[in-house]
């Protein structure tokens, strides 16, 4: 007993027919990106770091962006003046624009957002540079003016262009409650989905965004923080965009016609801050021999070639507002020199070729986190290696991401490596935030008030020349603090599938680099 | 990292356990694979001892411009990333990997007998706690638990030590409280006890002779899984600080070049792989050896 054969095949071909598979349904667009680790949260006054700021800024955006080019052009304003005495901005915002749960965005919304940055009980990360702004006015709906305490050149650098600038739906803010920062709702091209800590975010299309249409349907952003494993999901087919390959990889994958490689020098600076409260590190004669112990271009071209170049000061490599090469204050590798300055400092050669004083050996613990920077940790042994030739008894201690952060922040380091990102090199993004005296991330904890009158003048100074000279100076003057080893400054890389075409590559992170992005 | 205790047989308590020396020795290399895993675990011992000699430019010797460089005449397992000799680095790695094996298992075996001699010997609340409190370091995985103990001491060489040493000790704890109950109820304690001798004279003369030879197989299998456990833990970051080598540690390092540079990693594997190995061997030759049964066959 059993069905005839003839009756079988037709049974199967009418399966496959009516199944569609005859039918040609578009393919689902579905692009999965390599995190470089996971997000933390989304509540945009509390953002500092680079996973997260790369998924919030395609999610959620601001009165103004900077294009791949790096000029600064509207995004939820349309267009922007600037009053006379250079104090009041007044910016005409988009009008039709909704946020992803339907709420509307207009200048009630941007005066929330702005007075909540500027709050105290909210904890923002950004207050500081948001308390430069003295009033609020709602012009009218579509219109809002900010007005300065003073004038500054770089409000929109330091201010609307921080993660602090992206706009959240006020409306999910009230209904949310705790989950707003879990679950972030604005006007940008793509609207969140899913996270699943550890695993995945999900974002799907915004059908209705003011910018026009957006090509994928989903984008799916992996964290896969261990370099290798995400050039293997690449080259496997398991995601289609990577940011990191080591320096052999990066050259073998270059030479293969299935990737794209795109490169272009960013402003991501990588450095080593050298803690002034803790001894040894307080005698600025021990810190200039740190810096000429530690041999950065060959550290740099051993480890990191084609994805970051060396620098000697604490502005990106390349910076406009570095002064000329032979003009400032720097410590190129000399060995010999460091030893005679530990020597000056009462540090006298010991056992093993260890320095001592007072029957102490110089020792020096040298924190990282591993794998959050490109190389951090290897770069560390690098450098403590070389520390150790120059007398030093140094230790890399390798540190999970969070506690790194918080024995930084609480000042519980000696010498630690750390990152700064920024969309572009304006100076006053790196200096007010790493040298000035309170900045946010001033670890150093070392403080001159030459350098702060110099820098507080820097932003007011509307001449292009005369700012120049200003940074020239500063610049100069932190490297004579020698509170910072400049390392590098990375490249901003993606490898990408070939199958991936309509990806825009640029120096800074636009949000909106996957709109026109497809697979073949 | 298994909590599970080797198959030892309880058997070995029955009779006497405390064979001659030439005889028992003729008993372990009646198995020629012995003779390997005695071989594997010398060769790695004499290895750590004379590291100083053998690679006498010590284990941190950098020079970036020779980095990943494949194995040839001047660098007989190539270089690693930053241009350390890999072979210098597995010869003073053996030092970390075999300190961190024994010591393990030592804090292992102590603290796990002498929770088991106590168990054994008074039943009732006592058993019962200690006992329990077995089951409940055995109920968690043992990587996990190995993972809290250093994410409360922090990472380092004696922290792992002291993860993987408490992983251990359940083990030793069962099987000699296992031995102690059996023990206990021969008539040479009967009479020990009748003649007077207190409990601890007990433990120490008459009971702990006879419970060891289990004791000592386990023990010798457990140094190549605590080797094992360490580099578990050094692969995921939680060993040795650097520059320190630590065989997990390297394998870890190693990951990243496998491609381009495969012996960045594989080497060191290799070593570990050697010396687990040459302890299983030594550990499954004794327990053959003092095996009663066997013996009688």
């Amino acid at each position: 007993m059993g069905i005839p054969r003839t009756t079988m095949i037709l049974v199967l071909i009418g399966i496959l027919v009516f199944t569609g598979s005859g039918t040609s349904a578009p393919a689902r667009q579905e692009i999965v990106i390599a995190g470089e680790a996971d997000v933390v949260q989304f509540d945009p006054l509390r953002i500092q770091e680079l996973p997260t700021s790369f998924v919030a800024g395609m999610v959620m955006e601001r009165l103004v962006m900077r294009t791949v080019d790096g000029k600064i052009v509207g995004q939820l304003a349309e267009r922007w003046k600037l009053s006379v005495d250079r104090r009041t901005w007044t910016f005409s915002l988009r009008q039709g624009v909704r946020f992803h749960d339907g709420s509307e965005f207009d200048a009630s919304v941007v005066e929330w957002h702005l007075r909540r940055v500027m709050d105290p009980r909210e904890g923002s990360v950004f207050r500081a540079q948001f308390s430069d702004i003295e009033r609020i006015q709602v012009v009218d709906k579509h219109t809002i003016a900010i007005t300065l305490k003073q004038a500054n050149v770089a409000f929109l650098d330091l201010v609307l262009l921080t993660n602090g600038g992206l706009i959240p739906s006020r409306a999910a803010y009230d209904s949310l409650g705790k989950e707003f920062a879990f679950k972030p709702v604005g006007t940008g091209p793509f609207r969140f989905a899913q996270w699943v800590q550890g695993q995945r975010v999900v974002l799907g299309r915004n059908p209705d965004w003011w910018g026009g249409q957006v090509k994928p349907d989903q984008l799916v952003i992996r964290p896969i923080t261990e370099v290798n494993t995400g050039i293997i999901e690449l080259e496997t087919g398991g995601v289609h965009f990577i940011t990191r390959a080591n320096r052999e990889d990066l050259e073998r994958l270059s030479k293969d016609r299935r990737f794209v490689v795109h490169r272009i020098p960013s402003y991501r600076i990588r450095y080593i801050t050298l803690n002034t409260a803790q001894p040894p590190l307080n005698d600025l004669r021990v810190r200039q021999a740190v810096s000429h112990a530690i041999n950065t271009p060959q550290i740099i071209k051993a480890l990191a070639d084609g994805m970051a170049v060396p620098m000697d000061t604490i502005l990106p490599a390349g910076s406009a507002f570095n002064p000329p090469p032979g003009t400032y204050t720097a410590y190129p590798f000399n060995r010999t020199k460091a030893r005679a300055l530990l020597t000056e400092a009462g540090w006298q050669p010991g056992p093993g070729g260890i320095a001592r004083k007072d029957g102490q050996p110089l020792r020096l613990v040298l924190h990282t986190p591993n794998g959050r920077y490109f190389m951090d940790k290897e770069i560390c042994e690098a450098a403590c290696n070389q520390l150790r030739a120059a007398g030093f008894d140094c230790q890399v201690s390798v540190m999970e991401w969070a506690a790194f952060l918080s024995d930084v922040r609480g000042g519980r380091f000696q010498a630690a490596f750390n990152g700064w990102n920024q969309s572009t090199d304006e100076p006053s993004l790196f200096m007010d935030a790493l040298v000035k005296t309170g900045g946010r991330a001033n670890y150093s904890k070392a403080s001159d008030p030459a350098l702060d009158q110099l820098l507080t003048e820097a932003l007011i100074a509307f001449s292009e020349g005369r700012r120049k000279l200003l940074y020239n100076r500063a610049v100069d003057m932190v490297n004579k603090l020698a509170t910072i080893v400049p390392i590098n400054t990375e490249y901003k890389v993606a490898i990408t599938s070939g199958r991936l075409e309509g990806y825009t590559h640029g120096a800074p992170q636009t949000g909106v680099e996957f709109v026109n992005a497809f697979l073949k | 990292m298994s909590n599970a205790a080797r198959p030892v047989p309880l058997a070995m308590l029955a009779g006497s356990t405390r064979p001659g020396g030439s005889a028992f020795l003729r008993r372990l290399f009646r198995r020629r694979i012995v003779i390997i895993g005695v071989v594997l675990v010398a060769a790695f011992f004499a290895i750590s001892i004379s590291a100083p000699v053998l690679a006498p430019q010590g284990y941190d010797e950098q020079e970036l411009e020779r980095r990943l460089k494949p194995p040839s005449p001047g660098f007989l397992l190539g270089t690693d990333m930053l241009g350390r000799d890999v072979l210098a680095r597995i010869i003073w790695g053996a030092r970390v990997s075999l300190m961190v094996g024994f010591l393990a298992m030592f804090l292992g075996l102590v603290f796990g007998s002498v929770l088991g001699l106590l168990s054994g010997m008074y039943a009732g609340g006592t058993d019962r706690a200690i006992m329990g409190f077995m089951d409940i370091l055995l109920a968690f995985p043992g990587i996990l638990l190995a993972l809290a103990v250093v994410a409360a001491l922090g990472p380092g060489l004696y922290q792992v030590m002291i993860a993987v040493g408490i992983n251990q000790i359940p083990a030793f704890a069962r099987l000699v409280r296992g031995s102690v109950l059996s023990v206990r109820k021969n008539e040479y304690i009967e009479a020990a006890r009748a003649v007077g001798a207190s409990d601890l004279r007990l433990m120490v003369r008459h009971i702990t002779p006879n419970v060891l030879a289990p004791v000592i197989v386990l023990a010798s299998l457990d140094v190549g899984t605590a080797i094992l456990a360490s580099a578990g833990l050094s692969f995921l970051g939680l060993g040795a600080q650097p520059p320190i080598p630590d065989w997990g540690g390297m394998i870890n390092q190693g990951r990243a070049f496998l491609r381009t540079a495969w012996w960045v990693g594989v080497f060191p594997g290799l070593a570990i792989m050697l010396t687990v190995l040459g302890f299983n061997l030594i550990g499954d030759g004794l327990r053959d050896a003092l095996d009663p049964r066997l013996r009688q066959a």
